[in-house]
Parts: structure tokens; C-alpha cells; sequence
């Protein structure tokens, strides 16, 4: 049961390392009577919000947007100063890169620090982080820190939160890193092409008390990223979003960037007196693409069987593996020969590990699972929708890995590999 | 020009005697990819014509000529990067051709390609009689002036001036922008010893050669100001003599640049232009097709345009196009032509269209074609689409492959 004698937000605001930052709790502040507002009517929170000062939101709707955003550094209100808590600090880039699922199979994606997946990150809980985003591409980014409680302006999501990431421009996120558990950052920006290909990493945040860690004593864990990947949906779109932004940051450059051109509206009303004034929207009859993305290429850390990376486990030891679905279908992990422990889910603790061999992994989740090494060998473990475990529809491929006992003596098979059954 | 005639036929003639008639073994499980592309066009027009010492003539006619459909297939050989494709098309030939059909066919195409080259044997449109697409409603809209006519052919008939046989082999060098292309031509044949017969006497024989050289850049992905395409090219044709006794060469040079005069997307000015000197053989009169093509001439056309993109989305183009043409070594053998043209966007692929064109020929031509002048207006409508199924080949001009170095090749399809 909720205690609704509890203000959430008061609550929240009382929680461990908090900063006493003056301007955070003026919005907290403000946050609150708007809230307060939505209690009233619907209608009136509409009319609130158009009532926000523009000053206060996207530079896009300034007057006479023209912006030189190569070499801008952009750094948003709402987290402390650097001279006010000690940030730990990390730099990533947004780039264009050609990736290798499988040989033969290259295709082009963006990427953070031009690999895929992007580099784990991992902090202690309640670290202060201070990341430098630079865009190297010629389209836009943000980053979205799924299941970290940031500063809603860290939050990533563009137009509501912050203006997306301009080409050539560098984007400060500071945030604190909490609560602990397996997490992972992702692209908001234009999200089934951009988190799919492949604007995705893990984000592990580290509990001094960590009570997995303190039930099952392991030593080695695993991040295992899930990925499923449409190449030729990526490539066609990765080509008509460079063209299009050829255009629209030339409009930018320009100061003639307007709503219609770029589908940005301040407010709803904004929105349907362009339709008034002649303005198709995309997604209208004669006007939609239709085309869903439809992959055939399912991956583990970029890589689809078999290139996948084994998992290393020695009789008598505990692993922690890390599942993060980066992708947007739905994967159930199969491990043979093994129940394993589900400990934690959304990179939360459970209150009580599950015992299982298959586990379900749905878009934006991530499980923890903990195994014990306690019958040696080489096990499969791989997704058991079994359409997920072929490259371009030839069995077996894609998402499929193996548990390996390294410790192992003259086993009496080893395992080869095939590409077509 | 035999040389490279009889070594073509010889290395044909082996592989035909080596080779199998019937296709290797086929895995009908790898579908490939396949495009179809297709234009509906459908006009009212209105002539008004001074015939000259004939009076005047005038009328109105439908006109649904130039409407195609294109069926595009391909697929990746035993690589990425390595593809091979096959092409159909039919058309519709005008109302008073020659060719008497009602469809044409005006592409079937088979090639192989890689990453810097591609190679293509069959009918096509020829690929150095004309360099640049001018914005008029039709092909033959000013086909005198931005095409190198056939002088083999004295049909009426714009198909055998603008398609023909070939072996064409494209070099992509020295970057993803550039090419250079040599091709053995088929041009279609009429007997030119007896030109009042217009009966198709071969449309496969190899009676030329092209050469040419672009600079080429999509005008979808490159809109700022600046060059866009600039190309030469040299057209030769191998022609019987009128005479029947032997035969002759005709060449004529092309060049042709596409300029982009601003760089504002929503409001686009673009300028074509295009020359073509025909370097000619003796010939008596201009009162006929094969005469007139064989006649040395010049050409310059351009064209001015303007694309309202509101939402980077055209709305209506506008464009003049002028052209002139001068027939040296006949006195008052000029003519001249102006062609406005407008394109207003219903929705995605759907067209409203007009177009004036004006025609005049100097004395000593319009007597011998029997037109002095002629003004056609005509309104119009067209359907155009072009879609792709099982997409899984790549595309030259995409602009992954062209900007960012990531090879991702395939033919260029589609189109109508």
C-alpha cells in the first residue's frame, strides 16, 4: 500500500546525496503547483502549458534560430557545478560507423564511441556523473539514462526535456549516479532507429552493499546487451535522415527553420493550425512511409553467432550475468543445463531470486541472473524464440552464446561450429 | 569501329558455342530484390501549326505517351559487393509514330557490377546522345535540340533516337561522384538507300560508339548551391551512305552541367544547361529525318527552374526552358523553341501538369519539314510510383556510399 501521507516529491528530495541545490528545489517547487494543476482539469493543464515561458524551452522557437552548434558546448541547468561535488567524468561520441555483426554482414549504424555496443559504464551509487556527449554525425542525438532517477533535464528526451544534440555540438549531462543496479543509456532521439542502430550501452551502478553480491559471492559478472538489428531498415534510413538533415541544418544555419519544416511545435495548438494551414502531417494517408522495421539479424554485444563471446565459468563459481534488452522485440534466454538465480529485475533487487532456466526479457528491461558453476561442460544459451537464433533466416545464428567451463580436462567433446543446419 | 565490331561478335560467338542456352540451376529461395517503377501520363493537348505554303492546321488531341512501366530486378553475387540485375520496360510510343505499337519495349538490360564498375548488355536509353533531363512534360518535347538524333533511322519515331542496343561498360573512378562510360551501340536501321521505306531494318546491329565522362551528384542529396553534374561526351555513329555504296562516320560532342544557384531547400533555383555540336556528313536537304540528323549542326539548350519545397516537401516547379539550333552548312536552317512548363504537387507521386511549347524553324528548313511554327498548349496529369519489394540490395547513389565511404552498391533502378 502507498502512504499518501507522503509527498512523493518531498520524499524524493530527502533521499541520500541529494544536493542542497537551491535551483533544483526551485523547480521541484514549480513541478508541484503544475502538478497540482493536472489534479483540476485536463483542459487546464493544456492551457498551462502553453503558458510556458518560450525563453525557458526550445531554442528552435526562438526568433531567428540561427546557430552555429559546431563546436557549442551545451550545459543545462538542474545539477550542481563542477566546483560543487566532485563529478567522475567520461566522454562519449555520436559517429557514424560501419559495424561487422558477422562476416559478410557490415551495415552502418550510429554508435557511441564508433563501437556497438557503447562502453559500459561503471560507477559507485550515488557517484556524481559528468558526461561529455559530442555529436559526430550530421543528424541529431540525445541520451536517455534508462532507469537512473536523474535531473529531468539529464533525462534525454528531446523536445520535452532538452533540445536534441546539434551536429558538431558537445552536450554536458551531470547526474548522480543511483540507484544501483544493471542500467543502460540509449538515444531518444528519432528511438526505433537510432536505440536499434546502435545508440545503446550498459550503465552499471555499483552498491557498497550490494546484497546479490552478498548472497551469491561472485567475482566476474557479464553485461550481455540483446540486440535486434534490421540492416536494411538502417541502411535506408540512416540515408534519407543524412539527406534530410543536409537540409534542415542548412535551414538552421540559415535562421529559416520553421515548425513545419522539422515537425517541432511549441505548443498543441501550434500543431493543428499548421494542419489548418495546409500542413501534412507524416503519418497521414498518402503521406506515411508504412514501413515497420523487421529484423533478421539478432545479436549479444553486436555480434550475432558465431561471433558471439563465450561466457567463462569455472566449477564451484558464481557469476552474475547482466541481461539488457537494447533492442525492441522481446527475448527469452534459454540457459542448458543450469538453474540459475534471477536476482534482480529493472536492475532492481528482487525480494526473493527466482529459480529458473529461461527468463523473459522485454523491451527496455534488463534481469540480473546469477549461476552457479555446478556441471561442467559447454552450454548453450541463447534466446528460445527460435527465430532469434538465425542470421538472415539461416539456423543457427544470432542470438546464441555458450557457457564454457575454462577448467575443464581433456572434456571428452569439444564444441565446433555451424552455419546451416 | 569493325575491329571492335568483329572482336565483340567473336568473343559472343564463343560464349554462345561454350555455353548453355538454358539458365544454371536457380535457388528459387533467394528471392531477389525487385523494383517497379511506373508513370502514367495522360494530356490534353492543343496544336496550332502555320504549315507554310500548306496553310494552317490546328486540333486537339489525348495524348497518354511516354507512360511506362519499369519491373527492376537484382541481387548480391558471391559478395556484398558484387550484384547483378536485369531490367523490363514498355512504353507507350505517341499516337503518330512510326512504330505502329502500342507498347514499346523500351528497356531489357542485364548486368554485373562491383564497387568501381559496372557492365550492362541490352536495350537502354543510349547513353551519350543526350546528357541532361530537361524539365518539359515528354521526352520529345525538344528532342531536336537535346538529343543526337539517329541517322540510320527516317522513322518518325523518338524511340529510335532515344534507346538502342548496347554494351556499356561504366567505370566509377575516381570517386564515388565521378564515371566514365564506353559503350558499343545498336541504334535501329531504316534502308538508307531508299528512304521512303521506314521499315525497321535492324535494331540490333552495333553501328556506334560512345564515350563519355560526369561529374554527377544526386539532386536529392546535393541541394546547396554549386555544381551538381557536369559531363562530356562523345557520340559516334556508323551510317550507310544514302547513297548505297558504303559507309560513313558521324560524330558529335556533348556537354552538359546542372548548377544549383542557391542553397535555400524550400525555395530551390537550379539551371541545366546543354550543347551538342554534330560534327555532320554531306548531305542534300533537311526534308528528312535521317537527312536532317546527318546534317552538321549545334544545339544549346537551358533551362531555369524553380521548386517550391515548403516542409522540404516540392510543391509546384516552375521552368523555362529555351533552345536553338542551327543546321551550318544550310543558310536559314535555324530553329528555335521556348517550352515554360508547370508542375503542381496533388500528392506523393501524383501530378498536375502544363506546358507551352513554341516551335520555329527558318524558311529553308520549315519548308522542308512543312512547318513554319507551332504553339501546343497542353494540361495534364500524372501517377508515377516506384516501389521496391524484398529490399536488400544497396544503392550507388546513396549517400552512405557517396559521402561517407561505406560501400553499399547496387544498381540504379527505378525510374521510368
Amino acid at each position: 500500500m502507498t502512504d499518501k501521507s507522503v509527498d512523493p516529491l518531498t520524499e524524493r528530495r530527502e533521499m541520500p546525496d541529494t544536493p542542497r541545490d537551491p535551483s533544483r528545489r526551485q523547480w521541484l517547487r514549480g513541478a508541484a503547483a503544475a502538478a497540482g494543476g493536472a489534479l483540476v482539469a485536463g483542459a487546464a493543464s493544456r492551457a498551462a502549458a502553453q503558458d510556458y515561458n518560450a525563453g525557458q524551452g526550445s531554442m528552435m522557437f526562438m526568433e531567428g534560430h540561427a546557430h552555429a552548434m559546431a563546436g557549442r558546448v551545451t550545459e543545462p541547468g538542474g545539477a550542481p557545478a563542477d566546483d560543487e561535488v566532485a563529478y567522475k567524468e567520461f566522454d562519449l561520441t555520436f559517429d557514424l560507423t560501419e559495424h561487422e555483426l558477422i562476416p559478410q554482414v557490415r551495415f552502418p549504424v550510429f554508435s557511441f564511441n564508433g563501437q556497438v555496443p557503447g562502453p559500459v559504464f561503471r560507477v559507485r551509487e550515488n557517484d556524481w556523473v559528468k558526461v561529455r556527449a559530442t555529436n559526430n554525425t550530421e543528424e541529431m542525438h540525445t541520451i536517455h539514462w534508462h532507469g537512473l532517477d536523474v535531473p529531468y533535464t539529464m533525462d534525454g528526451v528531446p523536445m520535452v526535456t532538452q533540445d536534441p544534440i546539434h551536429p558538431g555540438e558537445t552536450f554536458v549531462y551531470r547526474f548522480q549516479a543511483r540507484p544501483a543496479g544493471t542500467r543502460f543509456y540509449h538515444c531518444h532521439w528519432s528511438t526505433p532507429l537510432h536505440m536499434m542502430s546502435a545508440l545503446h550501452g550498459a550503465f552499471i551502478v555499483e552498491a557498497d552493499d550490494d546484497p546479490i553480491r552478498a548472497a551469491f559471492p561472485y567475482e566476474r559478472d557479464y553485461v550481455l546487451m540483446l540486440e535486434a538489428f534490421d540492416v536494411e531498415f538502417t541502411r535506408n534510413h540512416i540515408n534519407a535522415v543524412l539527406a534530410g538533415m543536409k537540409r534542415v541544418n542548412s535551414l538552421m544555419a540559415a535562421g529559416e527553420l520553421s515548425p513545419t519544416t522539422h515537425g517541432f511545435f511549441k505548443t498543441y495548438g501550434d500543431f493543428t493550425a499548421a494542419i489548418d494551414a495546409g500542413w501534412r502531417p507524416p503519418y497521414s494517408r498518402g503521406n506515411a512511409e508504412g514501413v515497420q522495421p523487421d529484423p533478421k539479424f539478432f545479436a549479444i554485444n553486436g555480434k550475432c553467432y558465431p561471433a558471439t563471446e563465450k561466457i567463462g565459468i569455472r566449477k564451484g563459481e558464481y557469476i552474475r550475468v547482466r541481461l539488457i534488452n537494447g533492442g525492441f522485440i522481446s527475448h527469452h534466454m534459454h540457459l542448458h543445463g543450469h538453474q540459475f538465480w534471477q536476482v534482480a529485475e529493472d536492475g532492481n533487487p528482487l525480494p526473493q531470486s527466482l529459480r529458473l532456466n529461461t527468463i523473459s526479457i522485454h523491451p527496455g528491461k534488463t534481469a540480473d541472473i546469477v549461476i552457479y558453476g555446478d556441471n561442467p561442460g559447454f552450454w548453450t544459451f541463447h534466446d528460445h524464440d527460435v527465430r532469434h537464433v538465425m542470421n538472415n533466416g539461416v539456423y543457427p545464428g544470432g542470438m546464441l552464446t555458450m557457457l564454457a567451463y575454462e577448467d575443464m580436462v581433456d572434456p571428452p567433446y569439444v564444441p565446433s561450429i555451424a552455419i546451416n543446419e | 569501329m569493325i575491329h571492335l565490331k568483329s572482336l565483340l561478335i567473336g568473343a559472343l560467338g564463343l560464349v554462345l558455342v561454350g555455353g548453355s542456352a538454358r539458365a544454371l540451376e536457380i535457388d528459387p529461395q533467394v528471392a531477389p530484390e525487385i523494383n517497379f517503377a511506373g508513370r502514367a501520363l495522360a494530356t490534353t493537348n492543343y496544336a496550332d501549326k502555320d504549315l507554310g505554303a500548306a496553310g494552317d492546321d490546328s486540333g486537339a488531341d489525348v495524348d497518354v505517351s511516354d507512360s511506362s512501366l519499369v519491373f527492376g530486378f537484382s541481387k548480391y553475387l558471391f559478395s556484398d559487393v558484387d550484384y547483378g540485375f536485369a531490367t523490363f520496360g514498355l512504353s507507350i510510343p505517341e499516337d503518330d509514330s512510326d512504330l505502329d505499337d502500342d507498347m514499346f519495349l523500351h528497356q531489357l538490360q542485364i548486368g554485373i557490377g562491383g564497387p568501381n564498375s559496372e557492365l550492362m548488355i541490352g536495350r537502354s536509353r543510349l547513353p551519350a546522345n543526350t546528357l541532361i533531363q530537361f524539365p518539359t512534360v515528354r521526352d520529345d518535347d525538344l528532342l531536336d535540340f537535346t538529343h543526337v538524333a539517329n541517322a540510320s533511322s527516317n522513322r518518325e519515331a523518338e524511340e529510335d533516337t532515344i534507346y538502342g542496343g548496347q554494351l556499356r561498360g561504366t567505370l566509377y573512378w575516381p570517386g564515388t561522384s565521378f564515371f566514365s562510360f564506353a559503350a558499343l551501340t545498336a541504334r535501329v536501321e531504316t534502308d538508307a538507300a531508299n528512304l521512303g521505306d521506314t521499315s525497321r531494318k535492324s535494331s540490333t546491329n552495333l553501328n556506334g560508339l560512345s564515350l563519355g565522362l560526369a561529374y554527377d551528384v544526386p539532386e536529392a542529396i546535393k541541394f546547396d548551391s554549386g555544381l551538381r553534374y557536369a559531363g562530356v561526351a562523345i557520340d559516334l555513329q556508323q551510317i550507310d551512305e544514302l547513297s548505297g555504296t558504303g559507309e560513313d562516320e558521324l560524330p558529335a560532342l556533348l556537354g552538359g552541367l546542372s548548377y544549383n544557384l542557391n542553397d535555400n531547400p524550400e525555395r530551390a533555383w537550379a539551371v541545366d544547361l546543354q550543347g551538342i555540336y554534330n560534327f555532320g556528313v554531306s548531305t542534300p536537304d533537311l526534308a528528312n529525318s535521317v537527312t536532317r540528323a546527318r546534317a552538321k549542326s549545334w544545339s544549346l539548350a537551358a533551362a531555369l527552374r524553380f521548386a517550391r519545397r515548403p516542409y522540404l516537401q516540392t510543391s509546384w516547379q516552375a521552368a523555362l526552358t529555351v533552345a536553338v539550333k542551327d543546321h551550318s552548312d544550310f543558310d536559314d536552317a535555324m530553329l528555335f523553341a521556348i517550352a515554360p512548363s508547370f508542375a503542381w504537387r496533388l500528392g506523393s507521386g501524383v501530378e498536375a501538369l502544363a506546358q507551352y511549347r513554341y516551335v520555329a524553324n527558318d524558311d529553308v528548313l520549315g519548308v522542308g519539314l512543312g512547318l513554319e511554327s507551332s504553339h501546343e498548349v497542353l494540361f495534364g496529369l500524372s501517377f508515377a510510383f516506384d516501389a521496391t519489394f524484398n529490399e536488400t540490395v544497396g544503392q550507388r547513389n546513396a549517400i552512405l556510399n557517396l559521402e561517407h565511404d561505406m560501400l553499399d552498391n547496387g544498381p540504379i533502378l527505378g525510374g521510368h
